[in-house]
Formats: C-alpha cells, sequence, structure tokens
C-alpha cells in the first residue's frame, strides 16, 4: 500500500482535497499512518497559519532614514560638483580643441617636424597668431603628448561623471 | 488611508516619508525573513538596512507587475545569500541544528494556541520562533514565506528559484520539525 506524499500531505492541508485522485483519498480515510502525520501537520499549520514577525530593533527604521538622509545630501552635493565638473571639462575640451586647431603647426615644431614647420611658418597665418596663438604663447611649450595627456584627463573625467549615474550609486531625482 | 500603490509612486519621487511608511508595514517581516537566512540579529539588522536602501535606489525598477512584497522579499533573499555567499557560508538546506532541549516546561503549547492564539503574548511568539530560528534554514525559510505572508508555494518558488515541488518537501519537514522541537520542549501528554 503506498502511503500519502508530502506534496499529498500539502494539498490537503490547502483544502485542496477537491483536487487528489479518489484513491488518495479512499487511502487517506482508512490508513490510520497517514491520518496520524496528517493531524500532525494540522497541529502545527493551524499555529503557524496565526504567526506574527519577530520585532526588529527599535532604532532600525531610525537609521535607514539616517542614511537615506545623508544619501539624499550626498546625491544634492554630487549634483553641484558633477556641474562644476562638466563646466571645467567643457572649457578645458574647447582650449585643446581651440589650441589643436589653430595652434597645430607650433605644437608640430616642438622637435618633431622642424623641416616641416620651417617651410608651413612662412604661411602660419599672421592674424591667426596675432589673435589666437599669441596670447596663448605658454601653451606653445605643449607637446603633442601634453595634449594627449589633456584628453586622457577629459576622458577619465567623463568617465567618472557618467560612471557615477549609471551605476546607480547616486539616486536619480526625477520631480 | 493611502494605499500601498499611492505610497510607492511617492516614493519614486524619492519622498523619504514614504519610505518611512513602507518601512513601518515591511521592517519586521524584512528582519524576520533576513533572520532566517542568515541567523543572527545583528546581520540580519544589517541586511535590513541593505534591503530598505537597495529599495530607495531601484524603486524606478519595480514594474507593479508582481506584489511588492514579492518583489521585496526577493531583493531580501538575494541580499541574504549574497551576504553568506561572501563570508563563504554555506546556506543550510538539509542538516538539522542542534535543537534546544527543553526543561519540561509544564505548558500546554499546541493547547494554549488552539484554545485561542495570544497573538499578542510575547511568549508563545518567541517559543515559536525560538523553534523556526533551530530548524533547517532553508525549512525555517520556506515556513516564514509561506506563513507570514501568506504566499502560495508557487510564488515562493518563482521567488527562491526551485521547483515546487521542493517548497513543499520543505513545508512538510518543517512542520514535522517543528512538531518534534515543540513536543521535546514541553509536555507532550498534555498535547496529545
Amino acid at each position: 500500500m503506498n502511503h500519502l506524499s508530502e506534496d499529498d500531505f500539502t494539498l490537503l492541508l490547502e483544502n485542496e482535497i477537491a483536487s487528489m485522485p479518489k484513491h488518495l483519498i479512499a487511502h487517506f480515510n482508512m490508513c490510520k499512518s497517514c491520518k496520524a502525520i496528517f493531524d500532525e501537520q494540522r497541529l502545527v499549520h493551524t499555529t503557524l497559519v496565526k504567526i506574527k514577525p519577530q520585532t526588529a530593533p527599535l532604532m532600525l527604521t531610525r537609521k535607514i532614514l539616517i542614511k537615506l538622509t545623508a544619501m539624499e545630501k550626498t546625491f544634492k552635493s554630487n549634483v553641484k560638483t558633477d556641474w562644476l565638473f562638466l563646466i571645467a571639462i567643457t572649457v578645458l575640451f574647447f582650449v585643446a580643441s581651440w589650441y589643436t586647431y589653430f595652434g597645430s603647426n607650433d605644437i608640430l615644431t616642438a622637435g618633431y617636424f622642424n623641416e616641416i614647420n620651417e617651410y608651413t611658418s612662412q604661411f602660419n597665418r599672421p592674424d591667426l597668431n596675432s589673435i589666437l596663438i599669441v596670447p596663448f604663447t605658454w601653451l606653445t611649450d605643449f607637446s603633442v603628448k601634453t595634449i594627449y595627456l589633456f584628453m586622457g584627463i577629459i576622458s577619465l573625467a567623463m568617465y567618472w561623471l557618467f560612471d557615477n549615474h549609471l551605476n546607480g550609486s547616486i539616486p536619480t531625482k526625477k520631480s | 488611508m493611502e494605499t500601498e500603490k499611492q505610497i510607492i509612486e511617492r516614493l519614486k519621487n524619492c519622498d523619504l516619508q514614504a519610505m518611512e511608511e513602507l518601512m513601518k508595514i515591511y521592517q519586521d517581516y524584512v528582519f524576520t525573513l533576513a533572520y532566517q537566512i542568515v541567523k543572527s540579529y545583528t546581520i540580519a539588522e544589517e541586511i535590513t538596512q541593505d534591503v530598505f536602501i537597495k529599495v530607495f535606489k531601484k524603486i524606478d525598477t519595480y514594474q507593479a507587475r508582481s506584489k511588492f512584497s514579492t518583489w521585496l522579499y526577493t531583493i531580501t533573499y538575494r541580499t541574504g545569500l549574497n551576504y553568506l555567499e561572501k563570508k563563504k557560508i554555506t546556506f543550510n538546506m538539509t542538516e538539522i541544528e542542534n535543537s534546544q532541549n527543553g526543561d519540561g516546561d509544564s505548558l500546554n503549547f499546541f493547547e494554549t494556541v488552539k484554545s485561542g492564539y495570544l497573538e499578542d503574548d510575547p511568549d508563545i511568539k518567541k517559543i515559536l520562533w525560538d523553534a523556526i530560528d533551530t530548524i533547517p534554514q532553508m525549512q525555517g525559510l520556506v515556513i516564514t514565506l509561506y506563513y507570514l505572508q501568506q504566499f502560495s508555494v508557487n510564488d515562493i518558488a518563482e521567488m527562491l528559484n526551485i521547483p515546487q515541488n521542493t517548497i513543499k518537501i520543505n513545508l512538510f519537514r518543517g512542520r514535522k520539525t517543528l512538531k518534534e522541537l515543540l513536543l521535546k520542549k514541553y509536555k507532550q501528554e498534555e498535547l496529545l
């Protein structure tokens, strides 16, 4: 004789007796062993149905709220920092682009293509040199490597900026 | 009276008061569930904090396709498991931990419960939770989810990502173990 399975007892407890095959119901009515198991299960079941949760520590809500408030503040200050950072990056990027475009000949002269420079310097734009390059003559010390470094810093900064938002470490404020 | 849905909408706008209201409703349940996973009050408290912070950060991802509680307990379960994984502790599926052998207290536990459950009686609650705490983790977890939040076997299977049959077996064995534990602690002759 096959006794009822653990699954069958769960069905019985959930009052799904109607969904059980007739031979199982017949067995349950006849078998004292299964009836005893069912009584045992029902006893615990009726007790557990009314169970209440354990009480969380008293200060838990307060602790969480303090953390969340701190997060909000960090978020707000981060937003300010992000804006300053973005402006700084834009300015740097603008200067870098400006110099790369208008001062390319001067950069190339920094020990790399002297011959070319000698040739191209004859065709330098005096107006642009006086207007755009001369005020930034200190920049003429820059080498190509410096420009790469510049771009590297910008890339890192952009990465930092977007990473902070994309990985969700700063909650996005919708309202 | 504000519905849960409205509270969640407010929470999506980063309303901390909404968060406080949700915590009032759920923190005991989250704490209880976390405790069933890690079996330590201090760590369960930490996990509860982490869970609510995650809820605050990720509430935008809650789509309301499932019940909020299902979403919340899934986060709790995963956070608990992650903790155990980090600490390289194996989630106890089968082994029965040392049961607390009682001192033969004369309280007829089940009869007291049957004759009218003293819902607010801290002693009854403590006895039950002490017993649940000593059964294997998976059984305790399934019993907590099934009885405390009245999730169906199907819901729990989805939440824990394990087959329904495993849930049923754990429920059955959990009840059996609980009865044995409670009988050990309280006089058997008075129960039957």
